[in-house]
């Protein structure tokens, strides 16, 4: 080597020193703490850019340091074969026992992964994945170990599994698992467990055998392989299961092992009868007698009670309810109760069911349901036996629970018997507490009974796009786009000019018709109203009932605007409109029929339309004033002139003072003939 | 019939003729009576019938400067019977926001068909309605029809081929035209035939785009058919 080279030597030794003497770390960055400072970058040697700077003389080396080995790597990495060979030489003349490290070629470790391995330990593979990101940056070449790498990508792989295997995506825990056979070992029985039951659920039953017999046949941990054979019972049953329980018998037991065995063998008998009480797969006679003596032997109430669901589902509910009394009798459970209160309702004694629910309700969730569902069957009218006391305790408890379906039935009871404001209080309760399309849409027809235009298309507009009934109802109404604003807001003349920008165009449909409708007759036009409800009717289709119906109602309000009584009348009996509606239109249409009978001088007609009408509707001042000039008309003046004094009694007008006039005058003519 | 009757009176001997006149008066009577009672019967009933069951024949296609002048589209049509006459009522197409719908209508007072019912007219139950306009009705008519419209023409008088008739029109803020046009026919109007003692028509019509102008030329467009017999006339 000459001077340069030499000097060169010498620069880089004291540029090395300077760059790598780091406390510590010396040539090794610490990962969990990186310094501040990029201490550990590799500076290539001075000379190698011809530049002489340093004349100075260093003192005699020792020892082989670090740096001297990272000088080394550094001429290795970087191919410069001549350099390595100088260097190597001269740290034999420093130590000549010394020989060049046998992984002087691989990268690193000039990282310590220590601290990467506890962040993996850790579980905080997010951090890990950052920090192995920054060293890369940091030292150009490095990589983490492939043992490292490898467990991350299982952990990786795992979570994937796991996540899949939550979401019941059987088809991707396969594949991850096929993808990744060292996650199905003994230490990580759950992924093996995971993946059987994937196979299990699509299908492939032997794949899942097979892996559950995997863990019998090779797992150590008696836990992990007693809890295989539970978790093999939810999937199998019979030989299968029995061929699983015969590799476990095989084995060896400790004593508590034995224990923890029979312990498992008895939860799979009782899984067999549990199974068989569901209605999931029969059971020997001989093996359910076997059950009943000993339920009776040891007063189990857990297999009583099993014993009483098996007849309960096989309908024999005279059984289920003597199994469920029974167990009753020997402990008082929630379960014999709850079996019990459901045998009563199937077999009709639906007071006592209600009666034992609501002695248990404090005890059991399941109990409370069977109150509920009693009482909601008697609010809706399918049960009988609705008095004022068991309205009020229906009322607190639906208070008290947050009951969102009591509430509901509330809502309804409250609403047949016409009592909209309450309707909706509880439809609004029930909808805070849980809400479901059937308690949207009353809220909906309560605020549209209650005239509440506002607030019924703010429900349309919140709960339509969530429930269809209420979509229909929103549609059936009046549209729920422009045209339903500018109706809601009383701008019926936009409504119908934006109408007709809209027809022949897709926002053009059913709703829009129907809405156009309900516009025109607002404004006075019913005989294009007429035509727009004829148009929603065909546009909806047989589907849509309550669009159908409201078409229907429109059009024979329209007929009856137009002085049509009867042709409404048809109307309203070709429609299925409900029945309140039903007999309100009846009773308006024959109310003008009557009039334009008495116009008629049909008379006696005008009586029968007046009796019809009073049939289904309350009084009318105005028709009885024309009941009363019927009555005249006719010459009987004793009924007008009750009928004119009974209304100038209530209130006393012109026209009721006029006619008891007349009525005397024609009385006292008369009399006087 | 009943008229018929006492046009064919004369040409016999003086006691043929008072008795045939006697009979003809008492068949006149029994007919009058009977028609009386079937109008009774009808009356008050606004009946749905095809538009050229009425008075009005509509105009084909627009006339003139056909872009500027809408199409006078018939929905429907109603006649209602009276003691004295009829109505006819038929509702026109409607493109505006304005309320209450378009319509043309006419209130046709028929002459008495002889001596004996021009003797009972003073016994009519249910007349045809008169109108009379006057500036109480106009202003009354505007506020019903068109309430909150601006009026753009007070009152105009124009002809179609009938007569005189008068008009007025009003507007709104999102520029629709309406247009109320008036007629009355009676004895006086060279147009009317003998059977029709009187012939009010109204023409209510609001456009989207259509001005006053092109309205008025729908309007005189209309046709009537005074020809006893068809639309309803005589019963």
């Amino acid at each position: 080597m000459d001077l340069r080279g030499q000097l060169s030597l010498l620069g880089l030794h004291l540029c090395l020193a300077l760059a790598l003497a780091v406390p510590a770390a010396t040539a090794q960055d610490s990962a969990a703490d990186p310094p501040v400072n990029q201490g550990v970058r590799i500076t290539p040697p001075p000379g190698e850019s011809g530049e002489a700077f340093l004349d100075t003389q260093p003192a005699r080396q020792k020892a082989i340091t670090p740096a001297d080995i990272a000088a080394l790597r550094y001429y290795l990495r970087s191919g410069q074969r001549e350099k390595y060979r100088a260097e190597v030489a001269r740290l034999r003349r420093i130590d000549p026992t010394w020989t060049p490290p046998p992984d002087l070629g691989r990268p690193g470790p000039l990282v310590d992964e220590r601290p990467l391995w506890e962040l993996f330990s850790a579980g905080k593979y997010g951090e890990l994945r950052s920090r192995i990101a920054v060293l890369k940056q940091r030292h150009p070449g490095w990589e983490p170990s492939r043992a490292l790498r490898r467990q991350l990508d299982l952990a990786q792989e795992r979570r994937r599994l796991v996540a899949a295997s939550d979401n019941e995506q059987w088809r991707t825990v396969i594949a991850v698992a096929e993808a990744n056979p060292e996650l199905l070992a003994c230490e990580s029985v759950d992924m093996t467990w995971r993946t059987a039951e994937a196979y299990a659920e699509t299908g492939r039953k032997n794949a899942a055998h097979d892996l559950y017999a995997d863990i019998l046949r090779d797992c150590a941990d008696t836990d992990a392989r007693l809890s295989t054979l539970l978790k093999a019972d939810r999937h199998f049953s019979g030989s299968r299961l029995d061929s699983l329980v015969a590799l476990e018998r095989r084995r060896e037991h400790s004593r508590r092992e034995q224990a923890a065995f029979r312990k498992v063998l008895s939860q799979l008998q009782l899984s067999r009868l549990a199974r068989a009480a569901s209605g999931r797969g029969g059971i020997p006679a001989g093996e359910l007698k076997r059950y009943q003596k000993e339920a009776q032997a040891e007063k189990s109430t857990a297999k009583a009670n099993l014993i009483g669901w098996y007849y309960f589902n096989r309908k024999q509910h005279e059984t289920a309810r003597a199994w469920f009394r029974r167990s009753l009798d020997w402990r008082a459970n929630a379960e014999a109760a709850r079996g019990l209160a459901e045998s009563y309702r199937r077999t009709g004694a639906d007071d006592k069911a209600e009666a034992l629910a609501w002695d248990w309700r404090g005890k059991s969730k399941a109990l409370r349901r069977v109150h509920s569902n009693v009482a909601r069957e008697r609010l809706t009218g399918e049960l009988g036996g609705l008095t004022p006391e068991r309205l009020a305790r229906y009322r607190k408890v639906a208070v008290e629970e947050k009951d969102a379906g009591l509430a509901g039935a509330l809502g309804w009871q409250a609403y047949n018997a016409r009592a909209y404001a309450a309707a909706a209080a509880w439809f609004e309760r029930a909808l805070s507490w849980k809400p479901d399309s059937g308690a949207a849409e009353g809220l909906a027809l309560a605020y549209f009974q209650m005239g509440e235009q506002k607030k019924f298309r703010a429900v349309v507009d919140e709960w339509g796009p969530k429930y269809a009934a209420v979509r229909e109802l929103g549609e059936s109404v009046g549209a729920t786009g422009p045209l339903g604003k500018a109706a809601s807001t009383g701008n019926y003349g936009r409504c119908v000019r934006l109408a007709r920008e809209l027809r022949g165009g897709d926002g053009y449909d059913a709703g829009a018709a129907l809405q156009s409708g309900w516009c025109l007759l607002a404004l006075e036009r019913p005989t294009e109203a007429r035509f727009r409800f004829r148009e929603a009717a065909d546009m909806a289709g047989k589907g849509n009932k309550v669009l159908r119906t409201d078409a229907a109602t429109g059009e024979a309000m329209a007929l009856l605007s137009l002085e049509q009584p009867e042709r409404a009348m048809a109307a309203i009996e070709r429609a299925e409109v409900p029945d309140d509606m039903r007999r309100e239109l009846k009773a308006r249409a024959l109310a003008r029929q009557a009039f334009l009978a008495y116009e008629r001088e049909r008379y006696r007609l005008t009586l029968d339309l007046i009796a019809r009408r009073a049939a289904i509707a309350p009084p009318d001042r105005g028709l009885s004033m024309l009941h009363g000039w019927t009555h005249y008309q006719l010459g009987n003046y004793f009924d007008a002139n009750d009928i004119f004094k009974r209304l100038d009694r209530s209130l006393s007008t012109e026209d009721t003072r006029h006619a008891l006039d007349a009525v005397r005058e024609a009385m006292h003519g008369n009399t006087i003939i | 019939m009943a008229r018929g009757q006492d046009e064919q009176g004369g040409g016999a001997g003086p006691v043929r003729t008072f008795l045939l006149g006697v009979l003809g008066l008492l068949l006149a009577a029994c007919a009058s009576g009977r028609e009386t009672s079937e109008r009774a019967a009808t009356r008050a009933l606004w009946r749905e019938v095809p538009v050229s069951a009425t008075v009005f024949t509509l105009p084909d296609r627009p006339g003139g400067d056909a872009a500027e002048q809408p199409p006078l589209r018939a929905l429907t049509a109603f006649r209602k019977r009276y003691d004295n006459g009829w109505v006819h009522r038929v509702i026109l197409a409607n493109t505006t926001g304005v309320a209450k719908e378009n319509r043309l209508l006419a209130h046709v007072h028929e002459a008495p068909a002889g001596f004996f019912e021009s003797m009972g007219r003073g016994a009519e139950t249910k007349p045809v309605p008169t109108i009379r306009p006057d500036s109480e009705w106009l202003d009354q008519g505007r506020r019903q029809e068109f309430p909150g419209m601006r009026v753009v023409t007070e009152v105009g008088t124009d002809a179609n081929a009938y007569g005189p008739y008068n008009y007025t029109a009003v507007t709104n803020q999102v520029g629709e035209t309406c247009l109320l046009a008036w007629q009355i026919l009676d004895e006086d109007s060279p147009t009317l035939p003998r059977s029709i003692e009187r012939f009010t028509v109204l023409f209510r019509f609001c456009h989207h785009t259509a001005g006053e102008r092109a309205l008025r030329d729908l309007f005189e467009r209309v046709e009537y058919a005074f020809v006893r017999g068809v639309g309803g006339f005589g019963g």
